[in-house]
């Protein structure tokens, strides 16, 4: 049976694959713990499920620890997490204090490999406290921070620095995310999983199986955005770019996202989109189970465009699904979308629904480019934003720690970190 | 990979003369021969904690960065995906075109050529100097959206082995095509700067192969990448050593 490492060299190429290994035999046997809060759901989780098999793979012995807590840690930790995205919120003492003592009452049961291990990655502000709570830790701890912290609300970010900047080192996934912090901070897009489920190659009878289930026109182009019914997704935005384009040539558009069964302003922005559709049946509204990979994967497949018009936004991996499966992304002139859609080149990048319709219509009408410019996608996505790369960076992260964090290291060779930058 | 190019060539290291590891000589049966081995790169980016929004405050992150980030900003894009030539080549000059809407200065800033100056800290003083002749001209000053600002950045190199040993000049010739961007980027691009603008690890390797190879040697130390892409820099080489080799290294 091929190893796991096997299969990703047939993904990304033997080179990529040597790269990480070189990097792992140096890091042999390394204890590693991620400590997040939740093992299923959430980018954090999918991607750590398959960082852990991976880094095991290369020879480091690694750990993923859940923290838990009751509903107040939770209701505070969520305020945290809409505090670093900029939302005024009010966080009481008692919320605070519940904060620090879940913190405490987990370094008691998790103190352990916490102590012991070499490097400890803590992700996102649920767990950030633990570092305080383990003081005899022998290991390099890094924070790892996920979200849009580019305009934290000031009491918010002052009361989690206080906590983080303790840390040896932390990541943030965009250079204007990042912080003041006495310690380096290091910048680590997050990744895609070309072997997951959401990911994977599909064959065609899966993808036209897709399109009929959802009563989608085989011979009309389709446009789909997939995430949640949320203003910062501008879903209302899209719908009036397909309207614009429809003025001039037939096609359909189908909005795909999940959760907001659950969320007062999700359904509120549903209903608004559901309203804005009037009925039309080229207008495909769909709200999935949070598992419903294997679908959202077929459906992107299906797609001849896909759009990621957000106004507001973090990382937004839903572009690099897009691009990974050769679609040309048309997204919204934002945060980690600029990354991802290089303009005129992988996709392009709009501010207004006309600036979306424009491009719509110039792709519509020019497949040669259309074509051209997904395999570019794809190309790009391969080289920039696969679990691979996310990996190799956390390894050669380590060994920057373990080395000074100096500007030069050589692997594959004797005299690792040893070599003098002329910089 | 160590063990996999020492057991390609069989027998005891002996390191060239400057330290380094890229060029180094074996020993078989009393003959020295000497060869190289060929490398792979990519960077790990920190930030600095400095960024701009305006022409002042480029001036100040400028004169307060470390060199590596300057460095960074004009050689680092070589290592990003490209898709076509950029208009400038260098990151100040491209983000004072696109963000401040500043043709003129993007002109002079991408006239500053790192081959041209002494090291990193002359590069530093000419850019300060661009900057503030241009701050006289203008008489209202540009400032960018918040998320337009320009956010000043280093690298961190990690160097791989990429597993493959040149031997013969016709090796390298022969490998071209083949070479990943890392392997170009570090042994031409990088080495001007470990080398101090002397030449580049291909040129050093081509003056040990004896008297015969030094005229190759010197075509290859005069190729500057400061305009060049990595796919540009391929060709060049390319073109440097089938027009100047011997017939029988072709």
């Amino acid at each position: 049976m091929s190893s796991l490492l096997d299969r990703y060299a047939g993904v990304v190429g033997e080179r990529v694959i040597d790269h990480l290994r070189q990097l792992g035999s140096l890091l042999d046997g390394a204890r590693v713990v991620h400590v997040n809060s939740t093992r299923a759901g959430g980018g954090v989780a999918e991607i750590l499920n398959k960082l852990i098999p991976l880094m095991d793979e290369l020879g480091l012995s690694t750990e993923w620890l859940v923290v838990k807590g009751e509903a107040p840690f939770y209701e505070c930790t969520k305020a945290f997490h809409n505090g670093l995205q900029g939302q005024a919120v009010d966080i009481s003492e008692g919320a605070l204090r519940a904060y620090e003592r879940t913190n405490a009452e987990n370094a008691d049961w998790l103190r352990e490999p916490l102590e012991e291990a070499d490097f400890v990655f803590i992700h996102d502000p649920q767990p950030a406290a633990l570092l305080r709570y383990v003081p005899r830790r022998r290991g390099r701890w890094i924070w790892r921070c996920h979200i849009d912290a580019r305009d934290p609300h000031p009491p918010v970010w002052e009361y989690l620095r206080n906590w983080v900047s303790e840390y040896e080192a932390s990541i943030f996934s965009l250079p204007e995310f990042a912080q003041p912090l006495p310690h380096p901070q290091y910048l680590i897009p997050p990744s895609i999983d070309p072997l997951s489920e959401k990911n994977i190659n599909l064959p065609h009878e899966e993808i036209e199986d897709a399109r009929s289930r959802f009563n989608l026109d085989p011979e009309l182009p389709l446009i789909v955005q997939v995430s949640r019914f949320d203003r910062f997704k501008d879903p209302l935005g899209v719908i009036e770019a397909y309207r614009l384009v429809k003025e001039f040539t037939p096609l359909q558009l189908m909005l795909v996202g999940g959760g907001a069964s659950d969320d007062p302003e999700g359904q509120l922005v549903l209903d608004e989109v559901r309203m804005a559709a009037r009925n039309d049946p080229d207008i495909h509204i769909h709200l999935l189970p949070s598992d419903s990979h294997r679908t959202i994967n077929a459906i992107q497949r299906a797609a001849t465009i896909v759009l990621q018009k957000s106004v507001r936004e973090g990382f937004g991996l839903t572009v690099a699904e897009g691009m990974w499966k050769r679609k040309p992304v048309i997204g919204g002139d934002t945060g980690g979308i600029r990354l991802q859609v290089v303009d005129h080149h992988t996709g392009f990048l709009v501010r207004t629904p006309e600036g979306a319709a424009l491009r719509i219509r110039y792709l519509l009408h020019r497949r040669d480019l259309l074509r051209t410019m997904g395999l570019r996608a794809h190309r790009f996505v391969r080289e920039s934003f696969l679990i691979t790369r996310h990996l190799q960076q956390y390894l050669a992260l380590m060994m920057g720690l373990q080395h000074g964090n100096p500007e030069r290291m050589e692997v594959g060779l004797p005299g690792l970190g040893k070599g003098k930058s002329p910089l | 990979m160590w063990c996999r190019c020492y057991e390609l060539c069989g027998s005891v290291r002996l390191f060239s003369g400057n330290g380094r590891r890229r060029v180094q000589a074996l020993e078989i049966g009393g003959e020295v021969i000497s060869f190289m081995e060929i490398r792979d790169c990519d960077l790990l980016v920190t930030t600095t904690g400095l960024s701009a929004g305006n022409l002042q405050e480029l001036k100040d992150c400028i004169a307060a960065a470390p060199t590596g980030s300057i460095y960074h900003h004009f050689y680092g894009r070589l290592l990003r995906p490209e898709f076509d030539e950029p208009e400038y080549n260098n990151d100040f000059a491209s983000w004072v075109n696109w963000n401040l809407r500043d043709k003129a200065l993007a002109e002079k800033l991408s006239m500053v050529v790192p081959s041209t100056l002494k090291d990193l800290e002359q590069v530093r003083e000419k850019l300060l100097q661009v900057i503030d002749e241009r701050m006289e001209e203008v008489a209202h000053p540009v400032e960018t959206l918040l998320d337009e600002r320009f956010y000043l950045l280093r690298a961190h190199m990690v160097v791989f082995d990429a597993g493959l040993c040149l031997e013969e000049p016709e090796d390298l010739f022969k490998a071209i095509d083949s070479l990943h961007q890392g392997s170009i980027y570090y042994h031409i691009v990088d080495a001007r700067h470990r080398r101090l603008n002397r030449g580049n690890d291909f040129s050093e390797w081509f003056r040990e192969l004896g008297s015969e190879y030094v005229h190759v040697a010197d075509r290859l130390a005069g190729l500057d990448p400061y305009f060049s892409s990595v796919e540009g820099i391929r060709r060049t080489l390319g073109g440097i050593l089938e027009s100047s080799l011997p017939e029988h290294d072709v």
